[in-house]
């Protein structure tokens, strides 16, 4: 299958200091890939640098201008003096497309009966339903997803993971997630990259057969104990 | 009703007040505070009432002239901050130049405006809309410019252009910027209007100015009390505009002016 993004020899440097080098990706249609790094490694900053919002100081990246994308951040980010529906709709006013029916997905992330609340009249959790739904709703060939449930309680988190999971693979999604979990890379991708400041290329990468079912597995916990001793180790 | 919920959500307020002008009625009788410095509020209330019928032609006189002030001030700030905000060169060409009508008192150019306007309601008016354009401008400007980054990164994902960008997210993050600015301003439109009376006649200015050479400390007082009662007029009528704006749109998240 052809690559939807290939990413090269990518670098970025900031203010003479190098936040991250050498690094190749590739995101073919269905991928679902995690990067994972401690805290200021460079993660998010390769993420927007890959969804385009950031030029990068070194490599290149093919196949960005002709694919469309979407992206989930931390924070929710609904306009405040919208309805849920309203806000689902924007990313179709703005370009200009004709309105596509918002129902059924808001059926599919379980917000139909929310549909005329305005933003500071859900739960956070719900927020980030509206969030992906967004995100979803134009159909994208890549997602992006910046640590989208770091502030979220363990039970939201969960449905939410297992939500991205399904929609993705129903709408043959792209996923690529940054997270500092490491149990939700393992759990949501099947290739894995670690990332580490100061180190050119992805310290190391790991790829995984199939989608863990069920959501605790013997397999998927000597993984994450196999990258956690890693990410101690750097 | 609404005026009874009014009357009982102020209620602090009205209870303060009867009581600091009890205490005041006592002071000044009892010789504590001579009657000549500070009238007794009974006097001040005897004053409006003999007087009604001058009291209320100056107090619309006033009033029409500082509302038409405002509502013009509202309209060029707004206007000028929206061109500035989308020619950034324009903006800093310009803004200095805005800063004139904040800096300069209106009392110094007040006689100048008598010159180009002539004596009458224009003169006020024009007085009204200088004292109070800078905040709405600095306001709404301040409100269009001052985007959440994130929600703007949204935008740019989306492939909006500019136009989109101000119509869709910067006008409405404006709003709460922009309607704090009209609670300045709505202050400052009185002050301006009665400065613009001090010179040019008309309207509670000018009885001020008259019951001050005649030594008529209850008339001042009483032209005080209608002053304020304006300017409480107005920034009322601006709540309740912005409680049923923010009913239908939650346009910026528990605000009360």
């Amino acid at each position: 299958m052809n690559a939807l993004l290939e990413a090269q020899n990518l670098g970025l440097k900031y203010a003479e200091k190098s936040i991250f080098s050498q690094l190749n990706l590739t995101v073919s249609p269905g991928d679902r890939i995690s990067i994972i790094g401690r805290s200021g490694c460079g993660k998010t900053s390769l993420l927007r640098v890959l969804a385009g919002l950031q030029t990068p100081s070194f490599g290149n990246i093919s196949g960005q201008e002709n694919f469309k994308f979407s992206m989930v951040f931390q924070d929710p980010r609904l306009l405040a003096w919208r309805t849920v529906e309203e806000n689902l709709q924007l990313p179709f006013e703005l370009q200009k497309i004709k309105l596509r029916t918002t129902e059924s997905l808001l059926e599919q992330v379980g917000l139909k009966a929310s549909q005329k609340l305005f933003p500071h009249q859900l739960s956070l959790g719900m927020k980030m339903r509206v969030s992906i739904a967004r995100a979803l709703i134009t159909r994208p060939k890549v997602l992006f997803m910046d640590e989208p449930f770091a502030a979220l309680d363990e039970i939201t988190r969960e449905d939410l993971q297992d939500l991205v999971l399904d929609l993705t693979q129903k709408f043959s999604i792209a996923l690529v997630l940054v997270t500092h979990s490491i149990f939700e890379a393992c759990y949501m991708g099947q290739e894995i990259h670690l990332m580490h400041a100061q180190k050119p290329g992805f310290k190391k990468s790991w790829r995984q057969q199939q989608k863990s079912i069920p959501r605790f597995n013997k397999d998927l916990f000597s993984l994450v104990t196999e990258i956690s001793t890693e990410l101690r180790k750097a | 009703m609404i005026m009874f919920r009014y009357f009982l959500s102020r209620r602090h307020f009205i209870l303060a007040f009867v009581f600091l002008c009890f205490i005041a009625e006592i002071l000044v009788s009892s010789g504590l505070i001579p009657a000549n410095l500070v009238p007794p509020p009974s006097y001040v209330m005897q004053a409006l009432f003999e007087n009604s019928s001058e009291f209320t032609k100056a107090f619309c006189e006033t009033a029409s002239a500082a509302c038409a002030g405002y509502l013009i001030s509202i309209f060029l700030g707004v206007s000028i901050a929206l061109v500035f905000s989308m020619f950034n060169c324009l903006k800093k060409a310009l803004l200095p130049l805005a800063l004139f009508f904040q800096t300069v008192p209106i009392i110094a150019i007040a006689p100048l405006l008598v010159i180009y306007f002539g004596f009458g309601p224009v003169t006020v008016v024009v007085s009204a809309l200088i004292v109070s354009i800078f905040p709405i401008l600095a306001g709404t400007l301040i409100g269009l410019e001052a985007v959440e980054p994130g929600e703007l990164e949204l935008f740019k994902i989306w492939q909006a252009s500019p136009w989109q960008i101000l119509i869709k997210l910067r006008i409405p993050s404006a709003y709460l910027s922009f309607i704090s600015s009209l609670k300045i301003s709505a202050g400052l439109a009185v002050i301006g209007a009665v400065a613009g009376e001090f010179v040019a006649g008309g309207g509670l200015g000018s009885m001020i100015d008259s019951a001050r050479t005649q030594q008529r400390i209850d008339l001042v007082f009483a032209s005080l009390f209608l002053l304020s009662l304006l300017a409480i007029i107005m920034i009322s009528i601006l709540r309740a505009l912005n409680h049923w704006i923010q009913s239908k749109r939650p346009f910026a998240t528990a605000i009360d002016l």
